[in-house]
């Protein structure tokens, strides 16, 4: 979205409290905020309330204050909401996704699925929240360092730097535990 | 693992359910969220956002307002910030003296003035009411507290300003058009004048050394006069003409005034000195010289009204000139016969 497009929703979204901008505006964005959910919450539905907690709170901010860019505010609003849920409930016991899955079907994806725990397991534990953004943004939401860099309020050269030594760590990482 | 194949794992399995991938309906996402929200008046599937023509007019006002109004505004604030604060120093600053923490404020606004000012008579006559303010700081410092040291180097530096206005006037004089010429001089003669008339009638009251700014008044009115003079030679007018006549009747009539008193005086220092017994040879040859020296002013000015009459302008106001300077000489002559008069009898 073209930045003089996402002033004009904002400027709509401030000065007439329109539903359907901040519907425009936001569509732009679900799907990274919906992916972070996901990827931060335990279950599909603590996800879900968070998507709608977060809405509620990005709304009553835009229709308040006016705001030069909503890409950082999005995540800085997510990133409270996550934080939240953690500290206003103890962590329950989490169903195994893919439980209702035949022994078969587990089995064919076991190999990969192995890969992909221990990846996401090792990004978890390695990098902050901030990095943890930069790689989904750039890598799953697919991205450029231009967006990904607007979104988590950096500039695009410590970004693609941010990026690189992710990478590198990460690899690493991988390889001394192969 | 090399960084390629990292990254191509990582983006094969952007949808793996581990990585927050997945199926995502975001229209479903938005109605959960509209009917949890419903009393702030969300709607499920509510329609595409279209913009009118007045909803760009309006954000095309709140752009503008924003990137020019605001930073004008902001400068305008500035602006007026600074104007305030320089009126009010420069008004801190009219009635500074020499050595006052303001006085280079007032210094400044005034060069300023005369750099904003067009013409040669514009020029000439702020140098007159410059010359006018030197004249009332020397005056001021004349009947101040200073010391004496300090109170000497602050009048001398007001009364060379006052020197250097004058000489400006002068100065600028010369390039007035000689049609505006006769009008521009006389009325700039005049306002000096004035402010030299004012002068002595407050000398009486100061109690400080007010020889050097007497001498300077002199000196600025006798420039102007020859202004006026060279502007009549040059063209005469009904103005400078009219100056002049009104400058020499005022003269003659103060040369015959001091000369008067100086001989009144002479008599009573005669007297006392008879008086006393104390009249010397030396005394009666020094009163001699000064009566023979003022003794055919009369005379003289009689001369003078006919040169003037004949248009000898410039010679006439050069012999006034020389009269007052023996007047000067003589009255200091009187004053120390006066003083011998009351000193103490050993």
């Amino acid at each position: 979205m073209l930045r003089t497009q996402e002033q004009f929703l904002l400027f709509s979204i401030r000065t007439k409290r329109d539903e359907k901008a901040f519907d425009r505006l936001m569509s732009e964005h679900a799907s990274a905020l919906k992916r972070f959910f996901v990827y931060k919450l335990p279950r599909k539905e603590d996800a879900e309330d968070a998507f709608s907690i977060t809405l509620f709170r990005i709304w009553n901010y835009l229709t308040a204050v006016e705001v030069e860019s909503v890409s950082g505010l999005i995540f800085t609003i997510a990133r409270s909401v996550v934080a939240e849920f953690y500290r206003s409930r103890k962590i329950e016991t989490v169903p195994i996704e893919g439980h209702d899955q035949s022994p078969e079907d587990q089995e064919e994806k076991f190999e990969n699925w192995m890969d992909v725990e221990i990846i996401k397991k090792k990004i978890s534990e390695i990098f902050d929240n901030e990095q943890q953004l930069a790689l989904q943004l750039r890598f799953f939401e697919g991205l450029t360092i231009k967006e990904t860099a607007k979104r988590i309020q950096k500039s695009e050269n410590a970004t693609r730097v941010m990026i690189h030594r992710l990478l590198k760590r990460l690899r690493a990482d991988l390889n001394k535990k192969v | 693992m090399t960084n390629k194949e990292l990254i191509k794992f990582l983006r094969d399995h952007k949808d793996d359910p581990a990585f927050g991938g997945g199926d995502f309906d975001y229209r479903e996402s938005w109605n959960r969220f509209a009917r949890k929200y419903s009393d702030l008046g969300f709607t499920e599937n509510p329609e595409p956002f279209v913009a009118t023509w007045r909803d760009y007019a309006n954000y095309f006002v709140h752009i503008s307002s924003k990137t020019i109004l605001k930073p004008a505004g902001a400068l305008a604030s500035i602006f007026i910030l600074v104007f305030v604060g320089w009126v009010t120093a420069v008004n801190v600053s009219l009635a500074s003296m020499p050595g006052d923490f303001f006085y280079p404020v007032k210094l400044v606004t005034e060069r300023t003035q005369m750099m904003l000012t067009a013409t040669s008579e514009q020029r000439a006559r702020l140098h007159a009411e410059f010359a006018g303010r030197r004249l009332d700081e020397a005056m001021s410092i004349a009947s101040s507290a200073h010391s004496d040291s300090d109170k000497e180097a602050l009048m001398k530096t007001a009364v060379d300003n006052f020197k250097t206005e004058v000489a400006s006037v002068t100065d600028e004089l010369k390039n007035v058009s000689s049609t505006e010429g006769a009008q521009a001089v006389t009325e700039l003669a005049n306002a000096v004048d004035r402010k030299a008339e004012e002068y002595s009638a407050v000398i009486g009251q100061s109690s400080g050394d007010v020889t050097e700014v007497t001498a300077a008044v002199v000196e600025a009115q006798e420039q102007v006069t020859e202004a006026v003079v060279t502007e009549h030679e040059e063209q005469p007018q009904q103005e400078t003409e009219r100056y002049l006549d009104v400058a020499f009747q005022k003269d003659t009539a103060d040369i015959r005034d001091r000369a008067d008193m100086i001989n009144v005086r002479l008599v009573r220092v005669e007297t006392a000195l008879t008086n006393n017994g104390a009249l010397t040879v030396d005394i009666i040859n020094t009163m001699k010289i000064t009566k023979k020296a003022i003794k055919d002013f009369d005379d003289k000015i009689i001369d003078l009204s006919s040169i003037f009459a004949a248009g000898g302008f410039r010679t006439v106001f050069e012999k006034i000139s020389e009269m007052k300077i023996v007047l000067t000489n003589a009255e200091v002559v009187v004053a120390d016969l006066e003083i011998m008069v009351t000193e103490p009898q050993l």
